[in-house]
């Protein structure tokens, strides 16, 4: 054949350039490092798909590749060659050609680089040649290639276009037949994404742009369309052997089953010239017309789905990344249904079967649909921090999982892993921890009704909670406080909701969009697509029974058994009964218990109308059983109010022998050197066991004994204490150290009681209670504080007679330990009412503040007596004893055979004494972990009881 | 079945709650019973062990016995006896070992020394002679009893028939005595340890 080396540039150059020219620069390097087989397919790739931005790809690449198609002369190399040629003819061209204008092209192009690229082609086609049946081919393509530099030189109109795209048809008939002998490689998918994605964006834009002005953008397309159709037949008349059909099939034989594609490609070239941006609408439809003809049409539509992915992923990063309080199903439904899909009816060249089309329109919902629950599922986290403003996600993920049930599974795994993440570690606080699960049960309410998700990403909460200490006061106090919840309202904006999103669907679309399999436990039930469990019931009353019926949640057996058994039914949609879950019924019990003992002690009057409207509430969730002991505790308030109304009553009773002197006689108002201090005690009696009978005068209110009428201001709160939580340690001597106003009344009190209730006696539990003190000060200020027996009592000590007291001399007067001396005594430094003062020796004493100071200590007084009373007496933290010395008292019983167990073995470790513990403890049976051992164990070696080394218990 | 239905009585008779019964009736049941351990009644010796041991570990700590099982079983026990106060064995502490036959308390657990005792009626391989060990054995004592006993033993042996004749021989020369005891304690001791 002749040779293939021209001297002028040849203009199917400049047009391959133009058309085929766009390789990428990653290309680029991985060709200049050596052209593999692979290489050569991604370069083929390149010159298939990628329009414009040619200008990245360096002779450098053109020379390896000239060079490797010498070396090895492997046919597909040719192509390589080609392909480079061709961006490096566009480099040469030069960026600022400008579009459509075909015959400046060449001319522009500098001298020098053409006659390389020359060379190079020749060397290229040299090496070819010699490649067997290639060399006809080459040889052809070289023919064409002076053909058309002369007709380039003779016109550079339209008019030559029929004839250049007959040769660049046959040209690339040989081209192409290289290329096709390979597979297509997977490699042209990725670069056709990103051309779609490009041409996706244009097209989003220029939907946006046009939203205001939908007629011209209509007008447009319809042009192009025109125009495309004119295209298409110029193709037939160019060819009338090829037929083409639609669907990329020609009616040729196999061998040259590519000739057509071929042909468009070039004639695609052709047309387009240099300026070809797939970017525009129609050039990228033809694009895609064209390869749908080469036989790409899979690769085809596989990059357009990744296109749509990818611009579905920008929209929702936009839109949905980061925001939640916008419910963004209906904007992306629009977005998909005004762009997405009608820029994918223009890829598909407006010839969409209806079926496709239909299928088409499936596959989108889908994806959005599934592309949504991936943003939502990912942020589920923050959502359920941010609820309940983040409902609008949270109902966007709702809908997503009803459509894709199987994702559950995901995001409760995704969801359990950011929680392990972000919240269960020691620097969350408990309240914190309280409050992410329970607005996790209630978000989680909204999306996923069956519970799956929450038993799956609340296990390790619960777990973890159940390891804090005071978790369980916490959700204690959150279940008896917060009660009042918005859930009807919730529930009717969110059946709302389901309505719309039936309508966006169409209910149709939307059953078939959602797959059977959710209910393939029940294919009864596949009809109704309604939430399940709770929200069905209040969605749908009219449904029958067993079209209620709720099949549970799908088995998650690969999250193994941690997950803890999925709450069921109603159960799952209730925050109380979640938080429940985590501990169980009983300890929740004990602790409101406690909390409610607590409450009820502290404070004045019998009113118990909040109180009771929690148990009744609470009655609902933990059942009747274990809250019977506040029950009680409830009863002997209004118990105590009958009987103090007995007690008053009794005195108006002339035939009742009261003993009571007024305090003023008794000379029981202390006088301080403030002026008289006023009494109004409110203790907590127990009375004591007489006959069966307990109840327990715990709550002194410190009556104004100053007052005539000492019941009065004296009122007690009597209890049955066997009902009661194990009370602190009563501190009985405390009562002698009672002003002797407060304690004659107290005294006259128990009398009453008894001949009321007789044979029942009151026990005073002095430490309780409550005492409103009325401290005059001498410049005749008036100070009133709430506190503590206790506290009332240092106060009371400091008499005009009595000013000052060291604390050891303070401590014996009060009938107490010399540190709780101090830490009461405090209190009443802190509201200005006493002086602590270092004497030279370094012992403590305290002084009343002095008169003058009487109502600048009165205004302190005011201040600090409004603040939390517990919080200023540190010394019992409450009525109830604590956590620890119930638990040591729990442990107590079983330190005899620990201790018989280590006088018979030397040393036993922790593991040991906690199985022997368990194997031979059989009354009261040994139930304690051996966490708990462990802490008694270390408490009994805190005491010197028992010694520690190396792992080993040993008795000292 | 009425051999089951007595054997149950006897049991029952003699259950932890009632260890003090009549050991006529005892004596009456030994042979049945001990002829015959079922599972049932294993389980009643276990019973009767952790009561033994609930008693044991809740009475007054100081009296210087006590034991417990030794590791899973409760059929063997570790005693520790220290010596009573006044006698040459003060402040000195053994070890013994208890095994309690399946059908306890008809038959007497075998005690032995573990730590070596030098004493008139405890031989070299820890055997102790003491008659409500053996033939004078009554299913109303407890490990505690027996332990008590032993411990008394120390400060008071039986001379008539000795295991350790040079023990015996020399119990009459307490200094002579307490100067080999204490050797010998602290080699077992050492030993021990």
């Amino acid at each position: 054949m002749s040779s293939p080396s021209s001297p002028s540039p040849s203009p199917w150059q400049v047009y391959v350039s133009g058309s085929l020219g766009s390789g990428s620069l990653g290309l680029g390097s991985s060709a200049s490092l050596g052209l593999g087989s692979s290489d050569c397919r991604l370069a083929i790739a390149s010159i298939v798909s990628i329009p414009g931005g040619a200008q990245l790809v360096s002779r450098h690449f053109v020379n390896a590749a000239v060079a490797q198609v010498n070396d090895e002369l492997m046919p597909p190399l040719r192509a390589a060659a080609i392909a480079c040629l061709a961006s490096i003819s566009e480099t040469g061209a030069g960026a600022g050609a400008g579009a459509g204008d075909e015959a400046s092209m060449p001319q522009k192009m500098p001298r020098e680089d053409m006659r390389a690229l020359e060379d190079a082609l020749a060397r290229a086609a040299a090496g070819v040649q010699e490649h067997t049946a290639r060399c006809d081919a080459l040889g052809e393509m070289a023919n064409l290639q002076s053909e058309d530099s002369q007709a380039l030189d003779e016109e550079s109109d339209n008019g030559n276009k029929r004839r250049r795209t007959t040769k660049l048809r046959r040209m690339f008939e040989l081209e192409v037949q290289t290329a096709a002998a390979m597979a297509m490689p997977s490699e042209t998918s990725e670069i056709l994404t990103a051309m779609a994605v490009r041409a996706l964006d244009d097209f989003q834009k220029k939907r946006d742009d046009a939203m205001d002005d939908d007629d011209d953008d209509d007008d447009e397309e319809e042009e192009e369309e025109d125009d495309d159709d004119d295209d298409d037949d110029e193709i037939g008349d160019d060819d009338e052997a090829v037929t083409m059909n639609h669907d990329g099939t020609s009616n040729r034989e196999k061998p040259q089953r590519w000739l057509p594609g071929s042909t468009l490609l070039a004639y695609q070239t052709a047309h387009a010239n240099g300026a070809f941006a797939f970017g525009s609408a129609r050039s990228f439809q033809r694009t895609c017309f064209h390869l749908r003809v080469l036989g790409l049409g899979g690769v085809l539509d596989a990059s357009l789905g990744n296109a749509v992915r990818r611009c579905i992923a920008k929209w929702l990063s936009k839109r949905a990344d980061g925001t939640f309080d916008e419910v963004c199903l209906r904007p992306l439904w629009r977005f998909v249904g005004r762009v997405v899909l009608s820029w994918l009816r223009l890829a598909n060249h407006s010839r969409l079967s209806e079926s496709s089309d239909h299928l088409w329109r499936q596959r989108l919902r889908h994806l959005a649909l599934d592309m949504l629950c991936t943003t939502r599922a990912d942020a589920l986290f923050d959502m359920i921090v941010d609820y309940p403003d983040s409902l609008p996600a949270l109902r966007d993920l709702a809908v997503c999982l009803q459509v894709h049930p199987e994702r559950l599974e995901g995001v409760a795994k995704g969801l359990r892993a950011s929680i392990k993440r972000r919240l269960l570690h020691p620097g969350a606080s408990t309240s914190d921890l309280l409050t992410q699960y329970a607005s996790m049960a209630k978000s989680l309410g909204h999306v996923d009704s069956s519970g799956t998700v929450l038993a799956v990403a609340g296990a390790p909460v619960a777990a973890y909670l159940r390891g804090r200490p005071d978790a369980v006061r916490g959700i204690v106090e959150m279940v008896s406080e917060n009660e009042e919840t918005d859930e009807m309202e919730e529930s009717a904006e969110n059946r709302s909701y389901q309505a719309w999103v039936e309508s966006v669907f169409g209910g149709a679309a939307f059953r078939s969009l959602t797959p059977q399999s959710h209910h393939h436990e029940d294919p009864g039930t596949s009809a109704t697509q309604q939430p399940t469990s709770v929200e069905c019931d209040r969605s749908a009353p009219g449904l029958e029974p067993w079209d209620a019926w709720n099949p549970g949640p799908p088995r998650l057996a690969s999250l193994g058994s941690s997950a803890a058994a999925p709450p069921t039914g109603a159960a799952a949609g209730s925050l109380t009964s979640t938080l429940v879950g985590i501990y169980g019924r009983e300890a929740l019990a004990n602790e409101y218990r406690d909390i409610m003992a607590n409450r009820l002690l502290a404070r004045f009057g019998y009113a118990i109308d909040r109180e009771l409207r929690s148990v009744e509430l609470l009655k609902m969730r933990l059942g009747e059983s274990p809250l019977r002991q506040v029950e009680v505790m409830l009863r002997d308030m209004a118990d105590s109010r009958r009987v103090h109304a007995g007690i008053r009553a009794m005195q108006s009773t002339p035939g009742t022998p009261t003993s009571v002197r007024t305090p003023g006689r008794a000379g029981g108002t202390p006088r301080t050197p403030f002026g008289p201090v006023t009494m109004t005690p409110r203790p907590v009696a127990a009375p004591a066991a007489v006959g069966d009978a307990t109840a327990r005068s715990a709550c002194a209110q410190s009556a104004a004994l100053a007052s005539s009428n000492v019941f009065n201001s004296l009122s007690a709160t009597i209890i049955s204490h066997l009902f009661w939580p194990p009370i602190a340690k009563s501190d009985e001597a405390l009562i002698d150290a009672l002003p002797v106003g407060v304690k004659e009344g107290l005294e006259a009190y128990a009398r009453r009681y008894a001949s009321l209730k007789s044979p029942r006696k009151i026990r005073w539990l002095p430490h309780l209670g409550c005492v409103t003190l009325r401290i005059q000060g001498a410049s005749g200020g008036t100070v009133e504080v709430q506190c503590t027996p206790a506290q009332a009592s240092i106060i009371a000590a400091f008499t005009p007679d009595a000013p000052s007291w060291t604390l050891s001399d303070l401590a014996r007067k009060t009938a107490c330990s010399v540190d709780a001396c101090r830490k009461r005594a405090t209190f009443w430094v802190s509201r200005g009412l006493l002086l602590e003062r270092t004497s030279q020796s370094g012992g403590l004493s305290y002084e009343a503040a002095s008169c003058a100071d009487g109502s600048s200590g009165g205004g302190a007084a005011t201040i600090g007596a409004t603040a939390d009373r517990r919080d200023e007496d540190g010394e019992d933290g409450g009525a109830v004893a604590s956590k620890e010395e119930q638990e040591s008292d729990n442990m107590a019983v079983y330190e005899s055979y620990i201790m018989g167990m280590l006088t018979n073995f030397d040393s036993l470790s922790l593991e040991r004494i906690h199985n022997m513990l368990k194997m031979f403890v059989v009354s009261p049976k040994y139930d304690k972990s051996q966490a708990e051992l462990s802490k008694f164990l270390q408490r009994l070696v805190t005491d010197e009881t028992l010694m520690y080394d190396g792992g080993m218990f040993k008795k000292k | 079945m009425p051999g089951d239905t007595e054997q149950l009585a006897v049991v029952d008779g003699v259950g932890p709650g009632t260890a003090a019964a009549g050991s006529g009736a005892v004596e009456a049941s030994k042979a049945h019973a001990s002829s015959q351990p079922t599972t049932q009644s294993s389980a009643q010796v276990t019973k009767r062990l952790q009561s033994e041991l609930m008693a044991l570990m809740t009475s007054a700590q100081n009296d210087g016995v006590s034991a417990f099982p030794d590791g899973d079983n409760i059929f063997i026990w570790i005693g520790t006896i220290v010596g009573g106060a006044g006698t040459v064995y003060e402040n000195l502490s053994y070890k013994l070992s208890l095994k309690f036959p399946v059908d306890y308390p008809f038959q007497p657990p075998t005690v032995k020394f573990e730590t070596p005792c030098f004493h008139p009626n405890v031989d070299q391989y820890g055997n102790i002679c003491l008659d409500i060990l053996r033939e004078k054995w009554s299913a109303s004592y407890t490990v505690r009893t027996i332990l008590l006993s032993i411990q008394s033993l120390l400060g008071e042996p039986n001379n008539e028939s000795p295991l350790n004749g040079y023990a015996a021989h020399l119990w009459s020369n307490e200094e002579e005595y307490l100067k080999v005891l204490t050797k010998k304690y602290q080699e077992a001791v050492g030993t021990n340890k």
